[in-house]
């Protein structure tokens, strides 16, 4: 589904990803891991679009299509989904409005007929639920006073009603307490099938506790240095990163 | 009465000294002239809206002469300059006074000088001094000026010793004084400096300074202006800096004194990184009209200020704020706070402000905030039932009001001085040991 | 991948929607302006002695007066002699008593604005005054709102029906020498809307004006005089276009509000005059003056203009608190591109105790065009208790346009509270990024950003309205910005 050969990144001139390898198939969840600075941001930012990051080298193909010359919304309108790790806030913006916009504009760009509005609304409720996302939040407006664990739960909730095939969680984990982390990984394992793949990106391994990868890659220096089971994640967590770099040194 | 603002110029003919260069001469001819045609502010004029001058108009006012200078010094003890911890340079009536001053030109790396014997630092400066676009008083300055400080910082000297400038005003007669500065900072140069104005009870003088501030790339002047002159004498004031790239120019300047004040600050930021700190504290009463106007021009991309005054006016005083940020064509990634916050103590006290924003660059972030209000009641209520008098809850909420201001003064005994006068101001001198 | 700055540089220019004019057959007086000129637009109208002599009145301090020159907008100096101070359909002499009697042309041209003219869009609940050029053509309702004792007609026919309420009122908020365009309005005004809302009625229906300027060298100079006695309440809607023509057009309209003890008057805009072609050719200056006088005790006036059009605004729909507990508001987004000039902003003169004033301002720069809000918050020495709150954002689009913050506070009792924020940003790229990264298309994703930054003003217009000022910020935005 997603082919990434040799990609290299700069941010204004310096190079942050150097070479980058990493096929995922239908229905795989692959982890990304790596310390501060490794690159794993910079590596879902590109995948979603963002600007500010100059592609110096290689190419992403998503279903045989280069998604480099993708505008953001055309790879959302082709099923890539970023969840981000800091969620902006748009005052003034209704929640759900938004998703609606955000619905009915990819099933355009899939040919598709808008929702009606009772629909929408219909699914949105189970959804919601789905999710464990307070209901109130959805009239709210986006991301506006929400606290560190609504919003990331309210990032699952727009996945969960947009569909895509590709989801970049990217640090999803950070700033959650326990209990929102389960409810978050709880909300993700609901939708994992078998024509959605996942890359998770986090520092840590405790994400990986609650959403079990079937590979894990380690990052370090814009370079995949390491790719094994979930089992690598946990020597990482014993061992930490370091013991990579050593062992890469040797 | 002094109807016209010309009948303040010198006489025409006469050079202040025999040294005075011909350019300068001429230019301050010309000046004279700008005077005659441009006369008093008027309230029609933006700037001059709410500041009237016509009490200044009542007084028959003289230029200071040189003879002046040699006024009662006797004061001096009671204002403890002489014990002052900085290294000080005294002015008496718009003159240099060298014997009064603990600052001798010994401190390495700046060079202070009187800037009417300096022809060195007129030559360097002849644009900057000549200019007073159509500003009535800076071609006044201009046309007249006595003397003035001037004040060299070598490139990479960091001058550990605070300079202290003290511009002191006496006389029966009321005099007007013209005094021109002009202070630059050589390339990572920093400097700490106190610009001090003093008047004695029976002063009625107006003293118009200009100053001029030039500070080279990575160049940081502290720069706190107190103006405490008795509430008889007037200033107009106006200070002209330009920042250059990653230098920083930080001003406190603080009002107490003075019937009118007038003080206009105008600062270029004209380097990437250069940012600039304004902030301000006033605080009328009786007839005290006070009035500030600053401009910050953001004329380079990647350029930064904050702004913060606060204004206290109590019987029938008026306060005047006209904050102005602009930010230039292509100028990108700016960012300017401003705030104005002002305390009605009075019925009869009024205060007009006006924070204005002019914005040509599109990647910038901008924000101001005014408020006018009252002592906050609650907070009133809360210190009350907790047992202190409304008198002194009052005393140190204003306190409180004035002191994010007073505690940003990185000098430590003119911080203390400041608080216990302005506490003082206010006529609550025991309330910072007991109330707080 | 193209920048976003691009990207927005690539939007198609879309037209303006209301640019059309309508062919039909006018009467016009040549320009030209003098004593005259007055004579021929009172007699015209079979106006009463008393309001010729007011007219006259006003033509002598006018004449004393200069064009104002303060605003943040350049112009050249405008000629009035080449300016026609009367243009009317034909049928004016014999004014239709019916829709049917209306010239079709016209009612085509109300169709294509997609204003509810028809009887039958009674249930839209909208009673309509349609002036066009300088004459009311149609005023729809009155005998319903006659039922309630409320009056709703055009000026003209209110000086011939109601001249003691005009004399009481007229010029009593709006002095003819408040400034040039008032004291010219009201030497020359043609026409416009006027309404009485009784003792205790609670007007039945929106009533709404749309101003349309057809005639090539004419310009509009309406007058609208709004009365709400005590205990009533109002909801007024006032749109206007255009067509597009290469000269510039004027428009000086007067507008005076009174509200008595608590009356409440809502008055909304949303301006669509042409605004000229992207190089600048054409458009409308909007010169106008708005005012109410809260006379009555716990009066209210709560002011919303949506404004996108005319080549140039200038105006400053202000409110007199002078009875004590009353209530002055202002919302407004003024939406500004190619080279179009806005200065526009509001008074709110604090006199009575206990007044209130909120003032809500977004203004949005695109294209190579300068916004500016200038406002004035004046609390006298007798206004006890006064308070004033004030956000003004301003939301920048493209480094070519500029915005300006003017305010003006001037503060004389110490029982006052008065608040001021503003802010100044550019479009938020991270915002964008996120919308499109949802599958939301870059215009729609501006789109959806600019009316969440207009939300807190769109509100507070009619339902109605507020769907055609979304429309219509839409429309304005796209085209040239970046």
């Amino acid at each position: 589904m997603l082919e990434i050969k040799n990609l290299h990144v700069a941010v204004e001139g310096k190079e942050i990803l150097s070479g980058i390898n990493l096929t995922v198939n239908a229905g795989e969840v692959h982890a990304v891991m790596g310390p501060n600075g490794s690159g794993k941001s910079t590596l879902s930012h590109v995948l979603a679009g963002k600007e500010g990051y100059e592609v110096t080298k290689g190419s992403i193909l998503f279903k045989e299509k280069s998604l480099l010359d993708l505008e953001p919304e055309e790879r959302a309108g082709e099923g890539v989904f970023l969840a981000f790790q800091y969620p902006i806030e748009i005052a003034g913006v209704n929640n759900v409005y938004m998703l609606k916009a955000a619905l009915n504009g990819i099933r355009a760009y899939r040919g598709e007929p808008e929702l009606s509005s009772v629909q929408f609304l219909k699914m949105v409720k189970d959804k919601v639920k789905a999710v464990g996302l307070d209901e109130g939040l959805l009239n709210r407006q986006v991301n506006s006073g929400f606290s560190g664990g609504e919003k990331k739960k309210n990032e699952i909730f727009q996945l969960s009603v947009l569909e895509p095939t590709l989801a970049v969680l990217d640090e999803t984990d950070s700033g959650l307490d326990i209990d929102a982390l389960k409810a978050v990984a709880d909300g993700v394992n609901k939708l994992r099938i078998a024509t959605r793949s996942f890359i998770v990106v986090t520092h840590y391994q405790r994400l990986l506790d609650h959403i079990v990868p079937d590979f894990v890659h380690v990052l370090s220096k814009g370079k995949i240095v390491r790719t094994g089971d979930k089992e690598l994640a946990l020597t990482l967590e014993e061992r930490g990163y370091d013991w990579l770099a050593e062992e890469n040194l040797v | 009465m002094t109807d016209v603002l010309s009948e303040l110029l010198p006489p025409c003919e006469s050079r202040h000294s025999l040294a005075e260069p011909d350019w300068l001469h001429e230019k301050r001819q010309e000046a004279g002239q700008a005077v005659k045609k441009l006369g008093f502010p008027n309230s029609g004029i933006e700037t001059w809206k709410y500041t009237s001058l016509h009490r200044l108009k009542k007084v028959d006012f003289r230029p200071a002469e040189i003879a002046d200078s040699t006024a009662d010094t006797t004061v001096m003890p009671k204002l403890e300059i002489n014990n002052s911890k900085e290294k000080t340079v005294i002015f008496i009536n718009g003159f240099f006074r060298e014997d009064l001053g603990s600052y001798k030109n010994t401190v390495a790396g700046i060079k202070i000088e009187p800037l009417y014997n300096n022809s060195n630092m007129l030559e360097k400066n002849q644009e900057c001094i000549s200019s007073y676009s159509n500003d009535a008083f800076a071609a006044l300055n201009l046309a007249g000026f006595s003397d003035g400080i001037s004040i060299e910082v070598d490139d990479n000297a960091i001058i550990s010793e605070t300079i202290r400038l003290v511009f002191i005003g006496e006389h029966r007669d009321p005099l007007l004084r013209n005094i021109k500065n002009i202070i630059q900072l050589g390339q990572n140069a920093q400097l700490r400096l106190i610009e001090e104005y003093r008047s004695g009870f029976s002063d009625f003088g107006l003293t118009n300074v200009s100053t001029n501030i030039v500070l080279q790339e990575g160049a940081r002047l502290n720069h706190h202006r107190l103006q405490n002159e008795a509430i008889s004498s007037s200033q107009i004031a106006k200070i002209v800096a330009s920042v250059e790239a990653n230098a920083s120019y930080n001003s406190d300047s603080i009002v107490l004194g003075g019937q009118l004040t007038r003080l206009e600050i105008d600062v270029a930021l004209t380097g990437e990184l250069a940012t600039c700190r304004l902030n301000g504290l006033f605080s009328g009463s009786g007839e005290q009209h006070i009035d500030h106007h600053t401009t910050v021009r953001h004329q380079v991309g990647d350029t930064h200020s904050e702004e913060l005054y606060r204004g206290i006016l109590d019987d029938k005083s008026r306060g005047v704020f006209n904050g102005k940020v602009i930010v230039e064509k292509d100028a990108q990634k700016i960012t300017a706070k401003q705030a104005s916050n002002n305390l009605l103590l009075s019925r009869t006290a009024e205060i007009d402000t006006k924070p204005e924003l002019q914005i040509y660059a599109d990647d910038v972030k901008c924000a101001h905030g005014a408020t006018i209000g009252q002592l906050d009641s609650a907070a009133l209520f809360y210190l009350r039932s907790r047992g202190i008098s409304e008198q002194k809850a009052r005393a140190l909420l204003i306190f409180a009001f004035a002191e994010e201001i007073i505690k940003t003064i990185p000098v430590d005994n003119l911080r203390s001085d400041l608080e216990r006068r302005f506490i003082g101001h206010n006529q609550m001198s025991e309330l910072k040991s007991e109330a707080l | 991948m193209a920048s976003n700055a691009e990207n927005i540089d690539n939007l198609v220019g879309q037209s303006y929607e209301a640019g059309f004019y309508t062919d039909i057959e006018q009467e016009m007086l040549p320009p030209g302006l003098n004593e005259a000129t007055i004579r021929f637009i009172s007699a015209k109208k079979n106006e009463p002695e008393w309001l010729l002599e007011w007219r006259l009145k006003c033509y002598q301090q006018f004449l004393s007066m200069t064009e104002p020159v303060w605003a943040n907008v350049t112009y050249p100096s405008i000629d009035l002699q080449t300016i026609s101070y009367y243009a009317a359909p034909k049928r004016d002499e014999d004014r239709p008593k019916s829709l049917d009697e209306i010239d079709p042309k016209i009612l085509e041209t109300y169709e294509k604005l997609g204003i509810p003219l028809q009887e039958q869009k009674v249930l839209a609940g909208i009673a309509v005054d349609i002036v066009f050029d300088s004459v009311s053509v149609h005023t729809t309702f009155r005998e319903k709102l006659a039922e309630v004792g409320v009056i709703f007609c055009s000026f003209s026919d209110a000086v011939r029906e109601y001249p003691d309420l005009v004399r009481k009122y007229l010029g009593t908020v709006v002095p003819a020498r408040d400034n040039y365009f008032s004291a010219l309005n009201s030497a020359v005004f043609s026409d416009g809307s006027f309404v009485y809302i009784p003792k205790n009625t609670r007007c039945p229906m929106e009533l709404s004006t749309y101003f349309r300027m057809n005639a090539e060298n004419s310009g509009q100079f309406e007058r609208t005089l709004i009365i709400a006695d005590e205990g009533s309440y109002v909801s007024y809607l006032e749109g206007c276009t255009a067509p597009m023509r290469d000269e510039n057009q004027l428009h000086a309209a007067v507008v005076e509000l009174v509200t008595m003890d608590d009356a409440e008057i809502k008055y909304s805009t949303v301006q669509n005059w042409y605004p000229g072609d992207e190089d600048g050719k054409g458009g409308i200056y909007n010169f106008v003056t708005k005012r109410a006088d809260c006379r009555g005790k716990r009066s209210k006036v709560s002011w919303t203009q949506v404004e996108t059009g005319s080549a140039i605004t200038w105006k400053y729909p202000s409110c007199i608190l002078r009875g004590d507990y009353s209530i002055g508001e202002f919302y407004s987004v003024a939406l500004t591109n190619n080279l179009q000039q806005a200065d526009t902003g509001t008074k709110m003169v604090h006199l009575g105790k206990e007044t209130k004033s909120t003032i809500i301002s977004k203004g949005i720069s695109a294209g190579k065009s300068e916004n500016a809000y200038r406002g004035l918050v004046r609390v006298g020495g007798s206004a006890e208790n006064a308070r004033n709150y004030t956000q003004c954002d301003s939301l920048l689009l493209g480094d070519r346009s500029a915005a300006h913050t003017f305010p003006y506070i001037e503060c004389k009792n110490p029982t006052a509270q008065i608040e001021h924020e503003a802010s100044t940003s550019k479009i938020s790229e991270d915002q964008l990024f996120y919308l499109r990264s949802r599958g939301i298309q870059q215009e729609d994703a501006i789109n959806m950003i600019v009316n969440g930054f207009c939300k807190e003003v769109l509100k507070e217009l009619p339902m109605e309205f507020a769907v055609e000022a979304q429309k219509l910020l839409g429309i304005s935005l796209e085209g040239s910005v970046g």
